[in-house]
């Protein structure tokens, strides 16, 4: 009788124990959320003295995500070599299932040599993208599917705040104009 | 080589209904292809497909010389949402074209053969109800360096 209400015990409090650890995304902030790239995990905290470039998509996106990302790498070599030490680009993929960040880091350098392509870890992602507002799922359950996603572009500070978002069809001299907007106003 | 040989008498099969087709008449410009990252195995294709005939036309298939597969893609932004699904019925009515581009509708090859590089040639063959195929060679383009944004005059 007795092993049997320690045993309950136990129980209730492995599960409580469990419940508080599933709990504790709440507790990380945006910026502290770990993105793994081939390399290493960043997070939008590292970059204290830079505007971040966040966006989002996924490699197997063929029109799009390219056309966003070139759009990207264009405005980073528009800027001057002292803004552009300034500013981090980082391409978060919404396809973790299939991008790995050694998958991701080879398809953001084909576009620009400073753009990070990053996959957040699976328990932190819908926190991630519900701090952008980013939606996305599947467009069919077969092998060979489409991720429908929100596709902005969205200008950070070190803590995460989003100080500007752009279409995904903004261009290079706009993005640039965004940037040095902020730059500014950081000064 | 048996693969080769089967696709080149394929294609002669194709050319040989063409030149004999009459019910559909489509003409197709302006097509290419955006050159992938090497890591990907997908690539977007571009092209205008114009109904010169006085019918209506089914467009019952695209297929390419790179890829698997190939799909005409919609692409619909709604609340910055972008949504792409694969166009099931491709129908063109007399006159019209339907236009595949940067940022909006597009072809999706799907499972590419090979990386494909800039200048390298892909053959699309489009293929509608009436049985009638229809080729059209594409050259890749490595889009980096042409901004497609700076051609804007101010």
């Amino acid at each position: 009788m007795m092993n049997k209400q320690v045993y309950l015990y136990f129980v209730l409090l492995l599960t409580a124990f469990l419940s508080l650890t599933s709990c504790t995304n709440d507790d990380v902030k945006t910026s502290d959320i770990p993105l793994r790239t081939a390399t290493n995990v960043i997070h939008i905290s590292d970059f204290s003295d830079k505007l971040v470039l966040l966006s989002f998509g996924y490699t197997h996106c063929p029109d799009i995500c390219p056309a966003t990302l070139m759009h990207v790498s264009q405005a980073l070599d528009l800027l001057s070599k002292d803004e552009r030490t300034k500013v981090q680009s980082i391409f978060v993929t919404v396809d973790p299932e299939r991008d790995s960040p050694e998958h991701l880091a080879k398809y953001a350098g084909f576009f620009h040599g400073e753009i990070i392509g990053a996959a957040v870890d699976k328990v932190y992602l819908n926190d991630f993208k519900k701090a952008f507002s980013i939606e996305s799922f599947k467009t069919t359950q077969e092998e060979n599917y489409e991720i429908s996603h929100t596709s902005y572009l969205f200008l950070l500070s070190e803590d995460a705040k989003v100080l500007d978002i752009m279409g995904h069809q903004t261009k290079a001299e706009s993005i640039v104009q965004a940037i040095r907007n902020k730059l500014k106003g950081s000064l | 080589m048996k693969f080769i040989f089967k696709s080149v008498s394929l294609l002669f099969a194709f050319l040989s209904l063409a030149s004999v087709g009459f019910a559909s008449g489509l003409e197709i410009e302006s097509a290419w292809v955006r050159m992938p990252p090497p890591v990907s195995d997908t690539a977007a294709g571009y092209m205008v497909i114009k109904n010169t005939s006085e019918q209506k036309t089914f467009v019952e298939s695209i297929s390419s010389s790179v890829s698997e597969s190939t799909e005409f893609h919609s692409m619909v932004i709604h609340e910055g949402m972008m949504h792409m699904n694969k166009m099931e019925n491709v129908v063109i009515k007399p006159g019209e074209s339907l236009v595949f581009d940067v940022g909006g509708n597009h072809l999706m090859l799907i499972d590419l053969k090979k990386v494909l590089r800039a200048g390298d040639k892909v053959t699309f063959t489009i293929k509608t109800r009436d049985n009638i195929a229809y080729e059209m060679d594409a050259e890749v383009r490595d889009m980096r360096k042409k901004s497609e944004s700076m051609h804007h005059h101010h």
